[in-house]
């Protein structure tokens, strides 16, 4: 383990895959975002209150505490992404929320067209976070705009309203 | 059921072979969120619904954990009335989708009755 400095205010990123029961995280020091990423560790939890608690757990034990910590996560998750998103903001943690296109782009870069995986993903978005700091607008990404709550609730509705139109079917009176 | 992923992810710690089947389907219709399982009284309530009502015995010690998992679940609370109304509605059809099943399947043993039990 890295012996910090006295002040020495170390950089964290952290990437996760979102899944529907699992999800993927690679949580990269400054120093393994620059090299070495591509071996880093990633660590797999569930999406329930125990994964959670590991997740913070690791986070801590890395000393990725709000203050120097910055996290994203792919948006395929959809809803799903959604009680991590929460979880992380409302500890204060900085999270955005990646288009998949940046993180397809660099995948191909970087290992060519061949299948994907949620480790590699995990630690592919860790790397494009750490690029966006530290090279700046070149790597810079889409954030994709989470909405106000009302707005994801229209449009959940609307998808509701289009399953009962094409079953024919009377929504629930209670 | 996937809205439950995202309202109420523990569910499936209790309910492990699926929460689509009669009992978490039935407690869901008299709770429809975490909150109101949290807020529900542990023997009162829960335990009417999961082991007398839904008549699962082996449910009966499940209704303290539900009650602990439900206070602390990690599932959004906010703008989740949308969420609701599509749990309602999933839970509606499924619970219409296991009735016909159990009528059908009792119309099909009384069609396929040996002769010799009608006499």
């Amino acid at each position: 383990m890295e012996v910090m400095e006295a002040g020495d205010k170390q950089r964290f990123y952290v990437g996760v895959d979102v899944g529907r029961r699992q999800h993927s995280a690679a949580i990269l020091s400054a120093a393994e975002a620059r090299a070495g990423w591509e071996r880093a560790r990633v660590f797999s939890f569930s999406a329930d209150l125990y994964g959670f608690r590991e997740f913070f757990l690791a986070l801590a034990r890395a000393g990725a505490g709000p203050e120097n910590t910055v996290c994203a996560l792919e948006a395929t998750g959809g809803y799903y992404s959604q009680p991590i998103f929460r979880a992380l903001s409302e500890r204060g943690y900085g999270v955005f929320s990646l288009k998949n296109q940046a993180v397809h782009d660099l995948r191909e870069m970087v290992y060519g067209r061949r299948s994907k995986t949620d480790v590699e993903d995990a630690r592919l978005i860790a790397r494009l976070l750490y690029l966006r700091e530290a090279i700046g607008q070149e790597y810079g990404f889409h954030v994709v705009h989470q909405g106000e709550s009302r707005y994801r609730s229209v449009r959940l509705l609307w998808i509701c309203a289009g399953d009962r139109s094409r079953h024919g079917d009377v929504p629930p009176t209670s | 059921m996937q809205v439950l992923d995202v309202l109420f992810p523990e569910l499936r710690l209790v309910f492990r072979k699926s929460t689509t089947q009669a009992t978490p389907l039935h407690l869901l219709w008299c709770f429809p969120t975490a909150e109101e399982i949290a807020a529900a009284s542990e023997e009162a309530e829960l335990h009417r619904v999961i082991v007398h009502e839904a008549r699962r015995l082996r449910h009966r010690r499940a209704a303290a954990l539900l009650k602990a998992l439900a206070q602390e679940t990690v599932g959004v609370r906010e703008g989740v009335q949308p969420l609701r109304l599509a749990q309602g509605w999933l839970t509606h059809h499924a619970h219409i989708l296991l009735f016909k099943g159990e009528s059908y399947r009792f119309r099909q043993s009384q069609q396929h009755e040996p002769v010799g039990t009608q006499s």
